[in-house]
């Protein structure tokens, strides 16, 4: 009896020490890719080139400052210059912004008559909305290049930012949804019988409830939209490349200038990331449109 | 009177401006499904109508089928990998109780996919160069070709895209964990049921919800793959990784043959939406 629980004690232990391993592995492999990156972008060129890698250099910022201000020293290398980062940066920043804006002013008030309203058509409608999150998006976006030619919207803001509603709407219309579904009605006939309009209801009773909510879902879009590829890589051209598409032009060249390349992804990654900070509260409620509310 | 009907219009004038973007989002789909009716090219806008021929066509064509070979080994095995590592490591995070670090494992997801791919092809850099090819080498592996290598370039790309995305199942999963009622999970223990036992029976029928919606929105993210791969392969090395969506992009914007592209697209639409209808059905 003794000798058994002896046993299943030792299991015990070894099981956990097994899972405390394996998560550290898990670990492991999460961060790794990013810590090497991040110690790639201050590595200087001989370093980066140097066989083996050596574990200590001397840092420098020579990557960040030949991408961002165009400043090549002995450090790099050149070729990069065709691929203008800040520029890409602020590409993506404009489409992404103003993508995320429309859907908002598009998706809130459709949201709310999704939650609180009963109308002919309605689920219809709000799951053929969620459907576009479904599909592939080279279905809408490779004819829609054959309409923006004919409209000469090709590589314009305003094609792109109609074209990201895509991503951004989708997303808007069903997380706003769910955050309207969780007002109690009684709030809303109470602004009724004080008779307060549609505009009234919103400005002044709807809008501060679900604050948190056009929060949430105006970061995730955000997010998204930055995070687009296939968007700008059909529709967009030289004057609106996005920061996405900047980073697909380090591939192919003979000699890949790794330190610059890895300057520019930390560089790209950093907004997302920061953005993503406001979260934390209602990210599982954003990431499965609503479907989850924690 | 008037009251009445402006109630009545009233979802339709709020849900109106979302209704024209919608509109102008199905107008190219439906556009898109007629183009895979007909020989156009990106070149020649006024070749005919040809009824289901690219169709014929494609169900015809080797290549097709390898893609769709491709398309779903790629989907069934990044979602099956995801969703069982996702759930061990929510599981491990809920029993030792540091829900905390999830804001560290969540970085990947952050990171766009194209960046995630670039770090990777990167470090997966075929010889000594590549600094996984290097770090194996100590304990005595490889060099592996990984990316350039027809046998491991898809197992090598499902693995950027667990990397990635793993997070997200994480996240949903953790809350489903948490969503378990606790008396339910502490009655197992007095009663002294396995730990097994405590997840099969229990902890994963009362999830039930949180696991659907992270394998609906996996499943159909993986089957419409394209940044990627894109990034990674460009479908290579052999069309080793070419999808169903890379192939119709280079069938369509490197090609200019819109009609056997959106063919392509409308068969992958089809995957996509009716998988979608299926599983969201059972939320």
């Amino acid at each position: 009896m003794r000798l058994k629980s002896k046993i299943t004690e030792f299991f015990g232990y070894l099981g956990r020490y097994i899972s405390h391993l394996l998560f550290s592995l898990y670990l492991l492999f999460t961060l790794f890719p990013l810590v090497w990156i991040i110690s790639l972008s201050f590595k200087p060129h001989k370093a980066i080139i140097q066989q083996p890698p050596p574990l200590l250099f001397n840092p420098t910022i020579a990557n960040f400052k030949a991408i961002l201000i165009d400043v090549f020293t002995e450090q790099t290398v050149h070729a990069s210059s065709r691929i203008n980062i800040p520029m890409t940066l602020l590409n993506s920043t404009v489409i992404s912004g103003f993508a995320v804006t429309l859907s908002l002013i598009v998706g809130i008030p459709a949201a709310y008559a999704f939650a609180k309203l009963t109308f002919v058509g309605k689920e219809d409608i709000a799951f053929t909305i969620l459907s576009i999150r479904f599909a592939p998006a080279l279905m809408v976006i490779v004819p829609m290049l054959a309409i923006f030619r004919r409209m000469g919207l090709v590589d314009t803001y305003i094609g792109l930012i109609f074209a990201y509603q895509l991503i951004t709407l989708p997303m808007v219309v069903w997380i706003m949804r769910s955050f309207f579904e969780d007002i109690p009605d009684s709030i809303i006939e109470s602004a009724e019988i004080d008779g307060a309009n549609i505009f009234q209801k919103f400005s002044s009773v709807l809008i501060p409830i679900v604050k948190p909510g056009i929060g949430a879902s105006a970061t995730l879009a955000f997010i998204f939209a930055w995070h687009q590829l296939t968007f700008p890589l059909i529709l967009g051209g030289s004057s609106t490349r996005t920061v996405t598409l900047g980073m697909l032009g380090f591939i192919g060249y003979e000699r890949v200038m790794w330190g610059n390349m890895a300057a520019a992804i930390v560089i790209a990654t950093i907004p997302t990331l920061l953005v993503a900070a406001f979260l934390q509260k209602y990210i599982v409620r954003g990431i499965t449109m609503g479907a989850v509310k924690s | 009177m008037s009251r009445q009907i402006a109630e009545k219009f009233k979802p339709y004038f709020l849900s109106l401006p979302a209704l024209l973007v919608l509109i102008g989002i199905l107008y190219p789909f439906g556009l898109g499904v007629y183009y895979s009716l007909t020989a156009k090219t990106f070149t020649y806008m006024n070749e005919p109508f040809i009824g289901l021929g690219n169709y014929q066509e494609l169900f015809n064509s080797p290549e097709f089928w390898r893609s769709v070979r491709i398309t779903l080994q790629y989907a069934f095995g990044a979602t099956f990998v995801q969703m069982g590592l996702g759930f061990l490591v929510a599981y491990y995070l809920d029993k030792f109780d540091i829900g905390t670090i999830k804001s560290i494992l969540i970085i990947p997801f952050m990171v766009p996919p194209v960046i995630g791919a670039l770090i990777w092809k990167v470090m997966l850099r075929p010889g000594q160069s590549g600094i996984i090819n290097h770090l194996l080498s100590f304990i005595r592996l490889g060099p592996f070709e990984f990316l350039s290598d027809k046998s491991l370039a898809l197992p090598s790309v499902i693995m950027i895209d667990t990397w990635l995305f793993t997070p997200f199942v994480i996240l949903i999963l953790y809350a489903g964990i948490r969503s378990v009622p606790r008396d339910l999970i502490e009655a197992s223990k007095v009663d002294g049921a396995s730990e097994f036992h405590r997840i099969s029976k229990i902890m994963i029928p009362a999830m039930k919800t949180h696991i659907l919606v992270a394998l609906t929105f996996r499943f159909i993210d993986t089957l419409k793959l394209f940044d990627i791969i894109f990034t990674a392969t460009r479908g290579g090395p052999a069309s080793a990784t070419m999808t169903l969506h890379v192939q119709s992009y280079f069938t369509t914007i490197r090609w200019l043959d819109l009609g056997p592209g959106m063919a392509y697209l409308f068969i992958l639409w089809l995957l996509c939406f009716v998988s979608a209808r299926f599983l969201v059905s059972r939320w």
